[in-house]
C-alpha cells in the first residue's frame, strides 16, 4: 500500500497556521538561521504568536541563538513545540540529538522530517518561520511537496556567487507555483546593489538589506541582547514593512 | 519524556488515511485495518491500540478489525553491503537512544553503526515503524 498515512496530520496540525515562511538560500553561511531566529524574535515581541521550526537537521542551531540548552518536549497526543515565551514555540531536532552528528540522506533525510511534522502540535499560530538547510536538497523538496501553502524568503549576501545560487533556487520557487515574499540581502557592508539588481531581473520583491553587524555574534544566545543590535532594527523595518 | 503519548499521533495519522480512502472507495465500511508494526520505533501497542480504537468511534472504519504484523529491524550497509537484524534495541543502544529512535527513526543514523565496518550509512530495510499496510472496506 503506497499511501503515507503521516501527510494527512501533517496537513491538520499545519492547517491552522496563517502563514507558513520558509527562509531559504542557495549558498550555506549567509544568514538563513540568523535572519529565522531574529525575525521570530521581532514578530513575537511585536505580539503575534510565532513558531520557529529548524529544519536544517544536519546543523540544528537556532537553539543556539536563542539560548536554549535543555529543552525537552512534552507529549500530548504528538508532541508539543517548546515554549520559549507565552507567544513563541519553537521545534527542532536537537533535544534528540544533542551534539551528535546526524549523517541522513536522501530517503531517510525525507522521511525524518515527515515524521518530525507528523508528530508536532502547533497551534493556531499567526506565524511559523521555517530554517531552511541550503539549497535544493531533500528538505525543501518535501516543503514544496507537503506544504503548497508555504512562502518564502529568499536571503543572500551580495557576493556575486551567493547572487548566482540564490537566482536558481528563485527559479525554483517561481516554477514551483509557490509564493516568494522577496529578497533579504545580508551581511551588506556598503552596497546591496547586485541583491537589488537579481529582485529587478526576477521581478520579485526586494525586501530590504541588513548591514553586517560585528557587535552581533557577542549577543548570540541572549535574545534580550540580540533585539538591541542594529541586524535586529534592520529586520525590524523589513518585517513592520513586509511581513505583518 | 515519558514513552507513552506520542502514540496517539501515530494513530490519527493512521485513522485519517483510512477513513480517506474509504470516502475515496465509497465505501460502506471499513471491515478491517492492517498495520505494519516495525520494531524500530518500539511503539507501546497497548496505547497504539487503544488510541486506534477511540480515533475509529463514530467513523466509517468503527466496526474496524485491527490486525498488527510486527516486524523485526532489518538493516543493510550502504558501504560494505552487510545486512543485519536487531533483535533487542536495549543491548546495542541506551534508553536515552531508543527514545529519540521512538520519535523519529531514522535517527538510529545518529546511534547505530554497522557492526563490520562500523559506518552510519545503511538503510532500513525493513521493520521501521507504523505503516499502513492494508484497508478491507465493504461497498
Ligand atoms: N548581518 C550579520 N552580521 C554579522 N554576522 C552575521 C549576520 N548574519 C549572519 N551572521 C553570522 O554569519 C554566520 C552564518 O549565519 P547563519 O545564520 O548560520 O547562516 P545560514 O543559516 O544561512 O547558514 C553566523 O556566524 C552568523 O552569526
Ligand atoms: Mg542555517
Ligand atoms: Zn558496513
Amino acid at each position: 500500500m503506497s499511501v503515507d498515512a503521516r501527510i494527512y496530520r501533517i496537513k491538520k496540525t499545519l492547517g491552522g497556521i496563517k502563514n507558513i515562511i520558509g527562509v531559504v538560500s542557495g549558498k550555506g553561511g549567509v544568514g538563513k538561521t540568523t535572519i529565522s531566529a531574529v525575525m521570530s524574535l521581532i514578530l513575537s515581541v511585536k505580539g503575534y504568536s510565532v513558531g520557529l521550526l529548524d529544519l536544517d537537521f544536519h546543523g540544528p542551531s537556532c537553539h543556539t541563538i536563542l539560548g536554549i540548552k535543555d529543552l525537552e518536549y512534552e507529549e500530548e497526543k504528538g508532541i508539543n513545540p517548546y515554549r520559549i515565551t507565552k507567544n513563541l514555540y519553537f521545534a527542532s531536532i536537537y533535544p534528540f540529538v544533542k551534539d551528535e552528528y546526524v549523517p541522513l540522506r536522501g530517503k531517510a533525510l525525507s522521511n525524518a522530517l515527515i515524521e518530525f511534522l507528523s508528530i508536532l502540535n502547533w497551534r493556531k499560530i499567526d506565524y511559523l518561520i521555517v530554517d531552511m538547510p541550503p539549497g535544493m536538497g531533500d528538505i525543501l523538496l518535501d516543503i514544496v511537496r507537503l506544504i503548497p501553502n508555504s512562502k518564502f524568503i529568499a536571503v543572500t549576501t551580495n557576493s556575486v556567487l551567493s547572487i548566482q545560487t540564490v537566482g536558481r533556487l528563485i527559479k525554483f520557487i517561481i516554477d514551483s507555483r509557490l509564493e516568494l515574499q522577496g529578497i533579504i540581502a545580508n551581511m551588506i557592508r556598503n552596497y546591496d546593489t547586485r541583491a537589488r539588481r537579481l529582485a529587478e531581473e526576477l521581478s520579485v520583491n526586494f525586501l530590504g538589506s541588513v548591514p553586517f553587524d560585528a557587535d552581533y555574534e557577542n549577543t548570540i544566545g541572549n535574545p534580550q541582547s540580540i533585539l538591541g543590535t542594529k541586524l535586529a532594527s534592520a529586520l525590524k523595518e523589513i518585517v513592520e514593512r513586509h511581513i505583518t | 519524556m515519558v514513552n507513552a503519548m506520542h502514540e496517539w499521533a501515530l494513530a490519527e495519522s493512521i485513522i485519517m488515511a483510512v477513513i480517506d480512502l474509504a470516502k475515496r472507495e465509497n465505501a460502506k465500511e471499513v471491515v478491517e485495518i492492517e498495520l505494519l508494526i516495525g520494531g524500530l520505533q518500539t511503539i507501546d501497542l497497548e496505547i497504539f491500540e487503544f488510541a486506534l480504537n477511540e480515533l475509529k468511534k463514530e467513523t466509517i472504519a468503527k466496526n474496524a478489525k485491527i490486525r498488527f504484523v510486527k516486524q523485526k529491524p532489518k538493516f543493510k550497509c550502504n558501504v560494505c553491503g552487510y545486512e543485519w537484524i536487531v533483535d533487542d534495541l536495549n543491548k546495542v543502544l541506551s534508553e536515552e537512544e531508543i527514545e529519540s529512535i521512538h520519535f523519529i527513526p531514522e535517527l538510529s543514523h545518529v546511534f547505530m553503526k554497522c557492526p563490520k565496518c562500523g559506518s552510519n550509512d545503511f538503510d532500513i530495510v525493513e521493520g521501521r515503524g507504523v505503516l499502513l499496510k492494508g484497508v478491507r472496506i465493504v461497498k
